[in-house]
């Protein structure tokens, strides 16, 4: 790995390419930032995208790290089972926009929402409950943006050859780098720059996924000799390319993934917010159809990749991998043409800091805006004390990324958890069914944070050693028991205490249509 | 537009799936819970559940009328997620690339089905029949005059309540 990490840095064409490439995002950027003058330019970009811009910058909003070096690593560790995530990438789309989306377009249409809990207090008339929202949203920020730090960690690790200097320590110099940048490029940046950042690299990433996946299959033998390679080598065999696990993962595991990917897509913010900033909301007829296809080509990375990489270990081509989210940066330092390898590398780390911008600016709105209105004490400075949220989220995400100490894909995954747990049940079914009040909405948001939060950190504490473990069927997500009982407390509160006062009759319109 | 009545019965026809959630969640739950395989797949199946539920109740306004394209369209993509279940399911056993032979694309058939057949092809061409058969209608001009409207008196009852105040 050292040496894969010298030729990293002693390869002129690659850091070249990727320079030009963020500088060319930085020029984006700036002219996009130059035409943010309001409130609503900086929260929802305007509310003026395209069709095409908002299915690009939510596709990139949604996969970046995780995708890219999480995917890959996650399938090196456990076989085809990870696929369960991706699976339904396309179906995920639809359900997106029919369920979520046209609801939260419409609210914003009628009323001024810009944030996720704006839209549950104006659905839900309940302080409390945008407030607990706006609690859910930093608490799963600080996980997902750990996950992205952690990916730029990896690819700075990888591309710079720290770990020649650094040694042991490579990733945690390369985590200081990618925070302070992070922070700087959040702070500056606003969300209209952040969209627009988004669409360039969103294309891009559909180029680099279809090349690199034709690289991956070419430098593996093609699928026929992959397949072959994985199913008789020692290390990984048949049980490898068995999508139920094949007592290399529970069988449960895949199909948690496939629960938490597909149902919680409804609570993730970073992609709700996307809808908001939909300038006609009859598009949105168009927008699985833009969504399914762009998805569908940028995970080939994580099959190609995925598969290629065991095949070239168990080949002999590649030495095994202590740490499996190294798998992507090592591929295209390896199997890939310099000037790929350095268009993908820039491309990957322009996503990774537009996502983490969107986060940033999502969780410091839930911190200054949102969660003192909920207190009914909104600040008088949002801008100044917003930046200052901006470096202490960035900061407790790089901690807690470090604390958690697993892959990307699984730090992801459980922050995506949280996500899905709190705010689903509160979206996905409030947003159509009027029985449902405000006391469901704040059982079922407590509930699913309390019970993701409860069960992850008891299974992953080592402070009390003899403590018993949850009793949890293996494979089984700690965020699928979170998701089945806030789902479970909303429509029983909302079954037996049902909301008895008549909506605001523009509200009522909304869940009429 | 819709008369205020078809509205209410719109709404209570959503409760069909509030009750399909209402009973798979707890089902999913107590699958996960029991462990094995054949709880596995009850948990797999009640997941598609709760998807087709969820889709239901975001598309219950789209049912005007309610098209052929829609109900053909849901069952499709249920038959579909089952099917891709049942297929990943009969891959396994101890060499998935047994049950069968042949090869397509120069992959193991097994293999070629899952990835290509399963995996990639069917996803773009279903967003496409989401996209043509499903959000027809989604919104109309008359839903957004309509809302237009409403926000307007939403706005102008806000300032004469702060006008009192």
């Amino acid at each position: 790995m050292e040496a894969l990490a010298q030729s990293a840095a002693a390869r002129p064409t690659l850091i070249t390419v990727a320079l030009i490439y963020l500088l060319a995002v930085a020029v984006v950027g700036w002219w996009s930032w130059r035409r943010t003058r309001t409130a609503k330019d900086f929260f929802i970009a305007g509310q003026a995208l395209g069709l095409v811009v908002t299915g690009l910058a939510t596709m990139s909003a949604a996969f970046s790290g995780f995708l890219f070096l999480g995917g890959p690593g996650l399938t090196y560790r456990l076989g085809l089972s990870s696929l369960f995530i991706v699976f339904p990438v396309s179906l995920t789309g639809v359900l997106l926009c029919w369920t979520v989306a046209k609801r939260l377009r419409l609210l914003s249409e009628v009323r001024e929402v810009f944030t996720v809990p704006d839209a549950i207090f104006m659905r839900y008339r309940s302080r409390a409950a945008a407030g607990w929202a706006a609690i859910a949203v930093v608490i799963g920020t600080v996980g997902y943006l750990g996950a992205q730090l952690l990916a730029l960690a990896v690819l700075l690790d990888s591309v710079l050859g720290l770990e020649v200097h650094f040694g042991s320590h490579s990733l945690a110099v390369a985590m200081g780098l990618g925070l302070a940048v992070m922070v700087a490029y959040a702070v500056a940046g606003g969300m209209v720059a952040g969209v627009y950042t988004d669409v360039f690299q969103g294309s891009l990433m559909l180029v680099a996924a279809v090349a690199v996946f034709y690289y991956a299959l070419q430098s593996g033998g093609g699928l026929a000799e992959i397949t072959r390679s994985i199913s008789t080598s020692e290390a990984f065999g048949s049980a490898f390319l068995d999508p139920m696990g094949g007592g290399r993962a529970p069988i449960f595991l895949g199909l948690s993934f496939f629960f938490v990917f597909t149902i919680g897509v409804l609570g993730q913010p970073h992609t709700l917010h996307k809808f908001l900033m939909l300038k006609d909301p009859r598009k949105l007829r168009f927008l699985p159809a833009v969504l399914g296809v762009s998805q569908v080509l940028v995970v080939l990375i994580w099959l190609g990749v995925g598969l290629a990489v065991p095949a070239l270990v168990a080949q002999g081509h590649l030495p095994p991998f202590d740490q499996p989210d190294r798998v992507t940066p090592v591929f295209l330092l390896t199997q890939v043409p310099e000037l790929l390898a350095g268009l993908v590398f820039a491309g990957v780390l322009a996503a990774i800091m537009s996502t983490a911008d969107s986060f940033v600016n999502i969780a410091s709105a839930a911190l200054v805006r949102d969660l003192p209105r909920a207190l009914g004490k909104p600040l008088d400075r949002e801008l100044f004390w917003g930046r200052w949220a901006v470096v202490l989220i960035a900061g407790s995400s790089a901690v807690f990324a470090f604390l958690y100490g697993d892959l990307i894909a699984l730090l992801g995954t459980f922050a995506y958890g949280i996500f899905a747990a709190a705010l689903t049940p509160c979206l996905a079914v409030g947003l159509h069914w009027k029985r449902a009040g405000a006391n469901a909405a704040v059982a079922s948001l407590v509930t699913g944070l309390v019970v993701a939060l409860a069960v992850e950190l008891w299974m992953k504490q080592t402070l009390f050693p003899e403590w018993p473990r949850p009793a949890l069927t293996p494979g089984v997500l700690p965020s699928v028991v979170a998701m089945a009982c806030s789902f479970s407390v909303f429509l029983g509160v909302a079954w037996f205490f049902p909301d008895t006062e008549p909506l605001d009759p523009d509200v009522d319109a909304v869940m009429s249509m | 537009m819709p008369s205020h009545d078809s509205y209410r019965s719109i709404s209570s026809r959503g409760s069909l799936p509030v009750l399909c959630l209402t009973l798979a969640i707890p089902g999913l739950g107590v699958a996960a819970v029991v462990g094995g395989e054949i709880a596995a797949w009850v948990f797999g199946v009640l997941s598609v559940a709760v998807w087709s539920a969820l889709a239901f109740l975001g598309a219950r306004r789209v049912d005007r009328p309610m098209s052929p394209g829609l109900k053909v369209g849901l069952l499709a993509v249920s038959l579909w997620l089952v099917g891709c279940l049942t297929v990943l399911w009969g891959l396994r056993g101890p060499d998935p690339l047994l049950p069968w032979n042949g090869r397509l694309l120069g992959m193991p058939l097994a293999m070629a089905f899952q990835v290509v057949g399963v995996f990639v092809l069917p996803l773009p061409i279903l967003a496409w029949l989401y996209a043509r058969f499903f959000t027809t209608d989604i919104l109309t001009d008359e839903d957004l005059t309509r809302l237009a409207r409403l926000s307007g008196q939403t706005r102008a009852s806000s300032a004469d309540r702060a006008e009192d105040t």
